[in-house]
């Protein structure tokens, strides 16, 4: 902890000027395996902070690389954006699920334990827990991740809607989304001879 | 009006893109707001034999293939000139090809990136591909299946996908016009070829691609039981390789150097395997037997794959020589 805190350009410079320090800097990586200890970690995210306000009031702040998922908010950063990002379209408890969702889902550099593959293995597990919550809450999400452009929670949100409606026929789909169904009965007839090929006779 | 229906269109239509194109079209039902919805979702793939819940007898029910042809041109109006992802479409005879090939164009004109076509027409329906579609500059992956012979018509002046990286093939027979060699310049960026059966044309065979990674390639001679005279592979980034065709009497240039995975299957006809397997030694002067020692350059070319497969016949063939050549 003492070696991560120096600032990069300490290390460095005495890395010139003490051979025994040096000595020490070695035999510290020979055991911990990093070519500088902590220096690693030192690249790894920028520090910058990005504070986000809900439209209910509630702030949040959150590292630079979180904010980034959002094509949105990214997209405000480039274009110079410094301060505290108003979202007119979202609430706090919205927010912090996705924020959630978001930490999660920043890409780590470094060396890691796993490959790839279990990696995602792992994600995709996180991410199916993740989802389980109520039905107000995954239309929030859904609209949260449609309006900041966040597009693996958005396709995550989408995915798991369309499962309920998938193998259902449309009056149990109804009765799952609360869809009042407003064709009078011609009309009924009439779209189903549009789609007769799609539908199962005895729907 | 309940949440889901008042989801903006583009998030309505993501969601029901995770269903399949029937799937989708049930939604048609649900209110006003979902009829034509479904229509939206840049994706289509059709197929008329998929029920919801399948029933004996359904396919043949009057005016039910018409009902389909008619949904088909329906949902493409309702497209208009959007443009559309990925195109599949799998259908047999009962269906009208000049329909078929109409559909095709259509999606090709909107930009299609990935067609996925399984069209079983029997021979007598004398069907042909739409020539649109070897000149598209918008697809990337192009797959044929089909449980009939596939004619690719045009000869390779007539064809051009520059942007095409995958190509599948997957039928009884498939008939090139040209050579394999002439036709691989027609897919500039090409970085998977598969062809299940391509029916033999000329006795020199070269396969030579700068971008091609993985090369699944089986050769009959339904007509002509014969072995080719030269196959060259010069494919330098190639990673996997599944092979099979006659043994062939030179392997002049074998250049596959990345090469990974091999599945090798190489044929001699019944002749030829006896004349390898007599034990006498006259088999070293028998010049078919000498001849089919070329398979050791083939052999040397793939040294450094990881993971290696023969069949019974390359074994036989190939590595006796390996005892009296190495």
């Amino acid at each position: 902890a003492f070696v991560e805190n120096i600032p990069e350009i300490y290390i460095l410079s005495l890395l010139f000027f003490s051979p025994h320090f040096l000595y020490l800097l070695i035999s510290v990586s020979v055991l911990t395996m990093d070519p500088i200890p902590g220096l690693s970690k030192l690249t790894v995210s920028s520090s910058k902070k990005i504070v986000l306000n809900c439209s209910d009031g509630k702030s949040f702040e959150i590292d630079e690389a979180v904010a980034r998922k959002s094509k949105l908010i990214a997209d405000m950063i480039e274009s110079g954006c410094d301060g505290p990002i108003p979202l007119q379209n979202v609430t706090g408890k919205t927010l912090e699920k996705v924020i959630e969702y978001c930490k999660r889902h920043v890409v780590e550099f470094g060396p890691s334990d796993e490959d790839d593959e279990e990696a995602a293995e792992k994600l995709a597990i996180w991410d199916a827990e993740f989802i389980k919550v109520d039905e107000e809450t995954i239309f929030h999400l859904i609209l949260a991740a449609n309006y900041l452009n966040i597009e693996g929670l958005l396709s995550l949100t989408c995915k798991t809607v369309a499962d309920y409606i998938k193998d259902k026929t449309p009056e149990e789909v109804r009765q799952i989304f609360g869809i009042e169904n407003d064709y009078t009965p011609e009309e009924e007839e009439a779209v189903r001879k549009e789609n007769v090929w799609a539908f199962d006779p005895n729907q | 009006m309940d949440p889901l229906s008042s989801l903006p269109d583009e998030v309505g239509s993501h969601i029901l893109s995770f269903l399949s194109t029937k799937e989708a079209a049930s939604t048609s039902l649900l209110s006003k707001r979902w009829r034509n919805l479904f229509a939206l979702v840049p994706n289509l793939d059709i197929d008329d034999s998929v029920f919801l819940h399948p029933e004996k007898g359904k396919r043949e029910r009057d005016g039910i293939l018409e009902s389909f042809m008619d949904f088909v041109d329906r949902v493409l109006a309702l497209q208009g000139d959007s443009p559309i992802n990925k195109f599949s479409l799998k259908c047999k005879d009962g269906v009208d090809s000049d329909r078929v090939n109409s559909w095709i164009c259509k999606v090709l004109q909107r930009g299609v990136s990935e067609l996925d076509l399984s069209i079983d027409f029997p021979a007598y329906y004398y069907y042909t591909l739409p020539e649109e579609m070897f000149v598209s500059c918008t697809l990337v992956k192009l797959k044929l299946t089909s449980g009939f012979d596939i004619h690719w018509w045009p000869g390779c002046e007539d064809i051009s996908l520059p942007l095409l990286k995958s190509l599948c093939i997957c039928s009884r027979r498939i008939f090139f016009e040209d050579e394999i060699e002439s036709l691989l310049p027609c897919f500039p960026v090409l970085e998977e070829l598969q062809i299940d059966s391509m029916e033999r044309k000329g006795l020199d065979v070269t396969v030579s691609s700068e971008t091609l990674t993985k090369l699944t390639f089986f050769v009959v001679s339904t007509k002509t039981y014969r072995n080719p005279k030269s196959v060259c592979f010069d494919t330098p980034n190639l990673i996997s390789l599944s092979y099979s065709d006659f043994v062939a009497w030179d392997y002049p240039l074998v250049n596959m150097e990345k090469l990974v995975e091999a599945r090798l299957a190489l044929r001699a006809n019944d002749d030829q395997i006896k004349r390898v397997r007599a034990p006498n030694n006259d088999s070293l002067e028998d010049d078919v037997v000498l001849r089919f020692g070329n398979v050791v350059k083939l052999m040397n070319g793939i040294q450094n794959v990881q993971e290696l497969h023969l069949c019974p016949d390359t074994l036989e063939v190939g590595f006796l020589f390996f005892f009296f050549l190495a």
